[in-house]
């Protein structure tokens, strides 16, 4: 295709036609089912396309220039780095597992929501100007050159891979859980195969290619999410716009949580023991407690998530691409817009497929109907039989009650176009969106672990004069080897995807949320303080979840491992202000460097 | 420009007042409304107040804060004659 203007001048154009073209190809597959191809042919097919268009862009994309491997030649214009941003936030955990959370969860879970778009109010506020007005390639270049010294840049660099690979390997877990699913292949083989799907959107070009491809799967999880909930919403007569309908359907399916006995009628040890790690559902949708434990619970976890959001060095480098300061700046606010299409979504997906499962008039409803019916039924035998779905009738009265379905949370995606019985193409769609979720995530990851080894402590400690060849060689296998050690811990198959996604976000925000916010907005803050604040946050941090996960020690204050942020981040915190001011102040030039950040005019700081 | 004149607000003050001003925003809509989420719920078969809040209110309420901050901040950029070129 030949463009006037070049690529960057027709990012509109190019997407626009990639758009229609894959709702061609949709529309396609649609007609191939009706022909009666199989389910699985047309699974394969969703997954194939979209995997080979993205390693496409990626080859395109290739480049030997630094720049644009590390920061996608930093011409992205607001806009589109907003939709990369929200592909590269938005991960298997937020696609596959988010609404199935609401479901099970109700309530409490939605501290999630409300912590993973407020976050954006801090990186738009505190960090990501004044990061891209520095103009470093990485998150610990920003602090190896703010509080200079070796140390500091190494103690960044181990935050930022300790809490990244955390989530990589949710991450691969979960285009994992996907492709199985989609391909019908055992999970260590899909697991693999993700890799390698990933791997190739980057390898080549980096950031640039990560970038374009991270576009592309934006506009394909955006459109696997939002038609199946418009479809299913339309086709039930919920209301036009699902979002905007869903306030009636919760009042409706707190009336039948209420009829069928949700928070009281409790599974029996012997049906929780035959159902293993699935749930019933067990609190209504919308228990908002009125104790202070539960208050201070969902607070603690908005905190813990919002100061994450703002320390995750794979979402803080995607600012270092675009054009300008003002540019990143306006570009926070378009990735919220797109992170927000999803998230407002979510509650109304995990309502309507509520009111589908529960709703005894509607002839979705299986709740309260005889066993040996829902047992026919064509969606709780398939899933059954990859165990998201147990059936387990305590009282052996033949009927379903409440507290005798089990199942996976993630099936509230999965499995929602066929609850709803939309035709198969949708369910190959969600597979699609679902992988673009999980790879476009893992793959931004994958890259700030990968460029902070090569840029930070390959070419800025070990070896200073190695010559850009030498360095995006380096990058990409050090790419290889952490991507394959990731899929290696994945295949494992340890953590479920949300446990480890957590977790990231505290590691994260015990390390590095003082240094950096400190770095701009508090001048006297200096190298001890920050090795103080970076080695003992994320020390305190680290030991607090050991000792609760593994240790057996009681959460204080009912701090659990999800929110172990709450320990690292005041340790952090107290440490970088007393070590800084009981130690000399920060030099003139320093001093200097931080006002340069200050104000957009001028060449970035490491340009100069 | 005038309002540069030796006492008055410096850029860097400015800009530190926009941020509290923001952040005070933010404050209010991630956890002082939530902290009432119980009550915003209000009585039985009412409009569920928390819950549209803790999925969508503060969402929204966020997207705006941020545009509201970028155009406040690019004002203040220019104002001073700091802004890009």
């Amino acid at each position: 295709m030949k463009l006037e203007g070049g690529f960057i001048n027709n990012l509109s154009k190019v997407y626009g036609i990639y758009t229609l073209g894959f709702l061609g190809f949709v529309i396609i597959m649609a007609i191939l089912e009706q022909m009666g191809v199989s389910a699985e042919k047309i699974g394969w097919m969703f997954v194939g396309f979209t995997i080979f268009i993205y390693a496409l862009i990626g080859v395109l994309s290739r480049t030997m220039e630094s720049k644009e491997y590390y920061v996608a030649g930093r011409e992205v214009p607001a806009v589109f780095n907003g939709m990369a941003t929200a592909a590269d936030w938005m991960s298997g955990a937020s696609f596959i597992a988010m609404a199935g959370g609401i479901y099970l969860k109700g309530y409490p879970y939605m501290a999630f929501l409300v912590g993973w778009t407020g976050g954006y109010v801090l990186v738009a506020s505190l960090l990501a100007p004044y990061l891209r007005k520095f103009g470093c390639y990485t998150v610990p270049d920003f602090i190896g050159t703010r509080y200079g010294g070796n140390l500091a840049r190494f103690c960044a660099v181990v935050i930022l891979v300790v809490a990244s690979f955390t989530y990589v390997t949710a991450q691969i877990t979960g285009t994992g859980i996907v492709a199985s699913r989609a391909l019908n292949i055992p999970f260590t083989a899909a697991v693999w195969i993700g890799l390698a799907g990933i791997l190739f959107c980057s390898m080549l070009g980096g950031m640039k290619a990560v970038t374009w491809t991270q576009v592309a799967q934006y506009i394909v999880l955006i459109i696997a999410y939002l038609l199946p909930v418009f479809w299913m919403a339309n086709k039930f007569d919920y209301g036009m716009i699902p979002q905007l309908a869903q306030f009636d359907a919760v009042l409706r399916v707190q009336e039948l949580e209420a009829l069928h006995g949700v928070g009281t009628l409790m599974p029996t040890a012997e049906a929780q023991a035959a159902a293993g790690k699935l749930a019933a559902l067990k609190v209504g949708i919308n228990d908002a407690s009125d104790t202070l434990m539960a208050k201070w619970k969902f607070l603690t976890l908005v905190i813990c998530m919002m100061a994450g959001t703002a320390s995750l060095p794979h979402v803080l480098m995607r600012y270092f691409t675009t054009s300008s300061v003002r540019a990143a700046r306006q570009s926070v606010g378009w990735s919220l817009v797109f992170i927000f299409m999803l998230y407002f979504t979510a509650p109304a997906l995990a309502t309507f497929t509520k009111l589908s499962l529960l709703d005894p008039n509607l002839a979705t409803g299986i709740i309260g109907k005889s066993i040996a019916d829902v047992n026919s039924i064509e969606w709780v035998q398939k899933w059954s039989q990859v165990g998201f779905v147990k059936i387990f009738d305590g009282n052996g009265d033949g009927l379903l009650q409440i507290n005798e379905f089990f199942m996976k949370g993630d099936i509230v995606v999965l499995a929602t176009p066929e609850i709803a019985g939309l035709p198969y193409v949708i369910s190959g769609l969600v597979a699609a969106g679902g992988l673009a979720a999980a790879m476009s995530t893992a793959d931004g990851l994958l890259l700030a672990i990968a460029n902070a080894l090569s840029h930070d402590l390959y070419y800025k400690i070990i070896d200073p004069k190695a010559d850009t060849k030498t360095r995006l060689v380096v990058a990409r296998i050090l790419l290889l080897a952490v991507g394959a050690a990731g899929a290696f811990v994945a295949a494992q198959g340890l953590t479920g995807i949300l446990g480890a996604v957590a977790w990231a976000f505290c590691f994260a925000n015990s390390g590095l949320f003082f240094p950096l916010v400190l770095g701009v907005w508090w001048k006297r803050a200096n190298r001890a303080g920050a090795i103080a604040g970076m080695i003992g946050g994320f020390g305190a941090g680290f030991w607090y979840l050991y000792m609760v996960q593994f240790g057996g020690m009681t959460p204080w204050l009912g701090l659990d491992g999800l929110r172990f942020g709450m320990i690292g981040m005041p340790v952090s915190l107290v440490l970088m202000v007393v070590v800084s001011l009981a130690t000399e102040a920060p030099d003139e030039e320093t001093m200097k460097m931080v006002d340069e950040i200050r104000i957009p005019k001028g060449k970035a700081v490491l340009d100069a | 420009m005038s309002t540069q004149a030796t006492g008055a607000p410096s850029h860097w003050d400015r800009s530190k007042s926009l941020l509290f001003k923001t952040l005070a925003v933010w404050f209010f809509f991630s956890f002082v409304v939530h902290w009432f989420g119980d009550a915003l719920n209000g009585a039985a078969g009412s409009f569920p107040g928390g819950y549209f809040m803790a999925g969508q209110g503060s969402q929204i309420a966020f997207v705006i804060l941020i545009f509201w901050f970028v155009t406040k901040q690019n004002k203040l950029d220019e104002e001073y004659g700091v802004a890009e070129d």
